[in-house]
């Protein structure tokens, strides 16, 4: 990157480090944290879309449609996430293939599943061999958003769900009063008001989001916890640039500490929504909040 | 081979005892909850040890939390934020990296010989990352408890003159375990 790094054996102390740190494969490193805080960003709006979803669906006045919301919340949270984590997306990957796999391939002669293994023409691969480098690591990116997505959903939606149950009965019976419809309830006064309460619970959920990134490891990805494996253990031999001992306790230490500052930063930002909302609800908080201001 | 036999082969692999090998053939239902119940085992060595330890190191780590004196207060709050707020996972990566740069050969001090080498093994190092963030969990879930005493069975205590030792061991700690103890039932 700097060009006195151009020899790094004649390098010493500071300008070691410095040259150290930004190889081409640090750079990889410093990129899966973005992915990690990519991920988060597009999982949390698309697994709160599952969980409302989920939550509709479970309030429904139509019984298939309350069994299947209901069925969703209890099935996902009833088993283990790593568990989902590894099913879903081998079955995610599966399907798709199996679903191409009638639709492209000539020869359906052959059983898909066979002894134990799963085997399609090279046509209905997914994604197919010839497909460039970027493409693959978005499939399985996209595959990951899904699984965190449908398994954080349903938490979701379990939150949400307690949440429309929350809202104070007379509010919906003013707004009924007002001669609004079931739709105009829902849509104007239940939805709204309802995310008060839903906040400490979905905040909980979005800091166990947080700490589940590390599992895109176990996923395949090579994100920030591959890397710090990579980069951290020894390079003693061949003509390594840069030779060092064992460092992968450092690496580690280094992803604590990310871990450890968005934990943190996303407390206080929690905080600061749930006053903002807190304002003018019927809650103890809202009251107090309400009393604080007519004093001052 | 019927499913008896199955379980005397393969019911304590996961612990390293009876075949080695796993199945090469059949795959029935038999074999799939044999070999499965068997992993089991370590599930329920690791949870039941995990927490029962992690029981007293929770209700140390919450009266600390709750104490007045700094010295107290700041380690416990310090303890408790570092494991509730990083994935367990990487927590299990940096205990065995940080393990594995104990000495080989174990530590002498005062004269007394240190084994390191057992702290490296998955039974020992994972069962003390476990304890740790269990005890963590739990002793946050302890001081919420604590702080929501009822004001009214302190000041009966005062009334009765009981004090120090007395009233924790007697009013607050039943208290506090009766409160804290349907969280914990989720942790």
């Amino acid at each position: 990157m700097f060009e006195f790094c151009a020899d790094p054996r004649s390098l010493e102390g500071l300008q070691w480090l410095g040259c150290y740190l930004t190889t081409a494969t640090h750079f990889s490193f410093y990129w899966s944290f973005v992915i990690v805080l990519l991920l988060l960003a597009v999982t949390a709006p698309l697994a709160l879309a599952f969980g409302f979803a989920g939550a509709s669906a479970a309030r429904s006045h139509v019984l298939p449609v309350s069994w299947i919301g209901r069925g969703y919340i209890a099935a996902v949270r009833g088993v283990p996430d790593i568990v989902f984590f590894l099913f879903f997306v081998i079955a995610l990957d599966q399907g798709l293939e199996w679903f191409k796999h009638l639709f492209v391939c000539d020869d359906l002669s052959q059983p898909v599943w066979n002894n134990g293994e799963f085997r399609v023409c090279p046509a209905a691969k997914v994604p197919l061999g010839t497909a460039s480098p970027f493409m693959v690591s978005a499939y399985s990116f996209g595959l990951a958003v899904t699984t965190f997505a449908i398994v954080f959903g349903a938490f979701a939606a379990n939150v949400l769900y307690g949440a429309m149950n929350a809202v104070p009965r007379a509010q919906l019976e003013t707004a009924e009063a007002y001669g609004m419809s079931h739709r105009q309830v829902f849509r104007r006064v239940l939805v709204p008001q309802m995310w008060i309460y839903a906040l400490p619970g979905l905040s909980n959920l979005w800091l166990i989001l947080i700490k589940a990134t590390p599992l895109l490891f176990l996923l395949g990805i090579k994100d920030a916890v591959y890397w710090a494996r990579e980069l951290g253990s020894a390079k003693t031999s061949g003509n390594n640039p840069y030779p060092h001992g064992d460092w992968r306790l450092f690496y580690f230490l280094a992803l604590l500490v990310f871990y450890l500052v968005s934990t943190r930063v996303s407390e206080i930002v929690l905080t600061r929504i749930t006053r903002r909302l807190s304002r003018g609800q019927a809650t103890r908080a809202g009251e107090e909040m309400r009393k604080g201001g007519a004093a001052a | 081979m019927s499913c008896w036999d199955t379980l005397q082969s393969y019911a304590f692999r996961s612990l390293g005892y009876g075949e080695r090998l796993l199945p090469r053939e059949g795959f029935d239902l038999c074999q799939q909850f044999t070999l499965i119940g068997s992993g089991l085992i370590w599930n329920i060595y690791f949870g039941v040890l995990a927490l029962g330890f992690g029981f007293f190191l929770a209700n140390a780590l919450a009266l600390a939390k709750a104490s007045r004196s700094p010295w107290a207060r700041k380690p416990a709050e310090w303890f408790i934020f570092v494991f509730r707020g990083s994935p367990l996972f990487i927590q299990f990566f940096l205990a065995y990296e940080a393990l594995v740069l104990l000495p080989k050969d174990g530590i002498d001090i005062l004269g007394l010989h240190l084994d390191t080498s057992w702290t490296t093994r998955a039974w020992a190092g994972a069962l003390f990352v476990l304890f740790l963030n269990t005890a963590a969990y739990s002793a946050e879930i302890f001081y919420g408890a604590l702080k929501t005493i009822p004001k009214g069975d302190l000041e009966a205590a005062d009334a009765y003159g009981i004090t120090g030792w007395n009233r924790f061991r007697r009013i607050e700690w039943p208290t506090m375990m009766r409160l804290g103890w349907i969280g914990r039932a989720h942790v």
